[in-house]
């Protein structure tokens, strides 16, 4: 099945990317970003938060936004 | 929801905006490029910190970082795979957000922060974070403001201000409100390409959620003011912050200096500021104001032991003079005698 994954991570991308059927949020997110813990990251599933057991399903809309992002100083131009 | 709703009428001048913006990026090459490039410089970025904490043996900051470049390398790949597509691909991501998307993104954004004015008349909106609190330093609640004009020519954080509350600056430098806003700006720092991607997308939401994110972030690799020395007095002169028992006095100007840049009189052992200190050019020592003098005949400073407080000349210049004056007695003892002879 397909989902639209939003991912903010990083550079950013919006993509249609296939998943097996009864994936859980928390799988998908394990194989999107491995080495990362699901509580440093806002996750909306269809633009609501949900659970880290729900299982996704065709079409669904899901969001990941890291909560910590590194800013910086801007560059001198 | 009517057209006269504030995020009505808000949404339908982002969508605008924005399908303006999309018209004028018109080389999918380019732009998908641009997204492949971004992804690449986050690579290096974190490559170059791991490499950075190496250098400074901070082999566990630089085992900690192995995850970032993990997801970054995951990212470019991602991206290669798009620009190797890109015909495909581009073609979705030039066309301009619907109006639907955006009206969504907005309603969404009520939902997540517990403040948020739609002002279409202003051509903003505004949404307020919590209290941010980093390294036990308290920097208040933020508003974050999107200037929904600026996307006209812009999609990046420059769309944004980021506005103290209850301010609580930088005692160096009042227009630091955050270690990464300066003057109400934020620099995104990791997070410039994904909220350039969020704000072309038409995802307001994901784009002030972004920006929470680095707020609510520290990096203390490039701070405008570092936490560290965030409170106190700024040391008038590097300028940084220090706490006020670490400021120094200066015994001859009376001001307060941090510890770097006080030193202490060879002569007398005083504390003293650099700018109150002069070198004797002869011996290399630096001297207070109560240790030296200035030779009447070379101008040079003199440290007080080696003055002669009769001749005000500096030792040379003193033995210069005597042995001249010996000299002239020498050749003219017939003038001396005929000078001091009486009629």
């Amino acid at each position: 099945m397909h989902i639209l994954f939003l991912n903010n991570e990083g550079a950013g991308f919006a993509d249609t990317i296939e998943v097996e059927p009864g994936t859980s949020v928390n799988a998908f997110f394990a194989k999107q970003f491995p080495d990362r813990r699901t509580t440093d990251f806002l996750i909306r599933v269809n633009r609501l938060p949900v659970g880290a057991d729900q299982i996704l399903t065709e079409g669904d809309r899901v969001t990941m936004t890291p909560t910590k992002i590194e800013g910086a100083v801007a560059a001198a131009a | 929801m009517k057209r006269q709703d504030a995020l009505f009428r808000s949404a339908i001048q982002i969508h605008r905006l924005l399908s303006r913006y999309a018209q004028r990026q018109c080389d999918p090459f380019n732009q998908a490029a641009a997204q492949l490039m971004n992804a690449q410089v986050l690579v290096g970025l974190a490559w170059r910190r791991i490499e950075k904490a190496k250098r400074h043996d901070l082999h566990l900051t630089a085992q900690a970082i192995r995850p970032t470049l993990l997801t970054a390398v995951h990212a470019l790949q991602a991206e290669v795979g798009r620009f190797l597509g890109q015909n495909a691909q581009v073609r979705r991501e030039s066309t301009s957000p619907s109006l639907f998307t955006v009206i969504e993104e907005l309603t969404q954004l009520q939902d997540e922060f517990e403040h948020v004015e739609i002002l279409p008349e202003k051509g903003l909106i505004v949404a307020h974070t919590e209290p941010i609190e980093l390294d036990e330093v308290m920097l208040g609640p933020f508003a974050i403001k999107l200037h929904v004009r600026r996307l006209e020519n812009r999609t990046d954080s420059g769309c944004f201000d980021c506005t103290a509350l209850d301010p609580n600056p930088a005692a160096s430098n009042e227009s630091v409100t955050h270690p990464h806003v300066q003057s109400s700006a934020l620099c995104a720092g990791d997070a410039t390409a994904a909220i350039s991607h969020a704000l072309k997308q038409g995802r307001i939401n994901d784009a002030f959620c972004l920006i929470r994110s680095v707020l609510q972030t520290y990096n203390p690799h490039s701070p405008y003011v570092a936490l560290d020395s965030w409170c106190g007095s700024p040391c008038p002169d590097c300028g940084c912050s220090v706490s006020d028992g670490d400021l120094c006095m200066c015994q001859a100007c009376e001001s307060s200096f941090c510890y770097e840049c006080m030193s202490t009189c060879d002569i007398c052992d005083q504390s003293i500021c650099d700018d109150c200190l002069e070198r004797d050019s002869v011996t290399r020592r630096r001297c207070c104001s109560g240790c030296r003098h200035t030779c009447d005949q070379c101008q040079r400073t003199v440290e007080s032991g080696r003055f002669d407080p009769d001749t005000e000349l500096c030792e040379d210049c003193a033995a210069e003079t005597s042995e001249e004056n010996e000299e002239t007695e020498e050749k003219d003892p017939i003038d001396s005698e005929e000078q001091t002879q009486p009629f």
